[in-house]
């Protein structure tokens, strides 16, 4: 290799300083996203169970109010509805 | 005082999240890595980005460093992953504004600094030509002046390898910077 090239790319390849601003950006990079503390969640997730749990019962009681009703028999319908 | 500690007590400062350990761990490597990630890229904002996700990584990961290498030698290796992942992230699209951006900078105060400055531009640009495992290869033994073996371990291969890539480098970079030699009646600027 030329001793022009390995001079060359010694000067042009020279360590540099890092700039001022980078560890503030390293620090606003690694600021955790803020989260609710656990004691909060622990309550908010018992309510939400409560309320699906609520919704489901009702809507499962729902139906069986609506399965308690039985259309009156073919044959009776027939004997009132189409009586001459 | 953890700032002025030795090099395991650091590691294993942070380790233990201690916020002091991590900015001491930086300012003693932050010119190291900013340096490969410039040299790399030819661009300070590229290697802002290159050496903000060098840290984040290196912070995030100190739990795993067995030392097992050198922790130069690990930090070594993570700035050179995050320089060949930038480059696959943004492929050919930088040396094209490298180019133009170095036209548009060029200074005219007077002409040794012109010329010298011209020179500069062209090693610049024919470095960046150069296949990223050529260019790394580059930065890390004119930047760092890792040895060959040094240079091995950071690229995970043999120093056989090492000089081979060098060797090329060399001839690609001397046929690229030959006229440019010639111009100047063959005496560098």
């Amino acid at each position: 290799m030329s001793d022009w090239l390995d001079l060359e790319l010694s000067e042009q390849l020279a360590p540099v300083a890092a700039p001022d601003e980078l560890w503030k950006r390293i620090q606003n990079a690694r600021t955790p996203v803020r989260r609710a503390p656990r004691v909060f969640s622990l309550p908010v997730a018992a309510a939400a169970t409560l309320i699906l749990a609520g919704a489901l019962w009702f809507m499962a009681r729902g139906q069986q109010q609506t399965a308690g009703f039985r259309p009156a028999a073919a044959h009776t319908e027939c004997a009132l509805c189409h009586t001459v | 005082m953890v700032l002025e500690g030795s090099e395991p007590d650091l590691v294993q400062a942070c380790r233990r999240g201690e916020s002091d350990a991590f900015r001491a761990l930086f300012e003693r490597y932050k010119d190291k890595v900013f340096s490969i990630a410039f040299r790399f890229s030819g661009n300070q904002a590229t290697a802002m980005d290159i050496a903000q996700d060098t840290f984040l990584k290196l912070f995030s990961t100190i739990r795993d460093f067995r030392g097992d290498s050198s922790f130069d030698t690990w930090i070594y290796r993570m700035v050179v992953n995050s320089c060949l992942d930038h480059r696959r992230r943004t492929w050919r699209l930088l040396p094209l504004m490298h180019d133009h951006s170095a036209t548009l900078r060029q200074p005219g105060d007077c002409l040794s600094e012109l010329l010298r400055s011209e020179m500069s531009g062209r090693v610049r640009s024919a470095v960046d030509r150069l296949a990223p495992d050529l260019r790394i290869a580059i930065v890390l033994r004119y930047t760092e002046g890792l040895s060959y073996q040094e240079m091995a371990e950071v690229l995970g291969c043999s120093t056989g390898t090492v000089a081979s890539r060098l060797n090329r480098a060399h001839k690609m970079l001397e046929k690229r910077l030959s006229y440019v030699v010639k111009e100047n009646g063959g005496r560098h600027v």
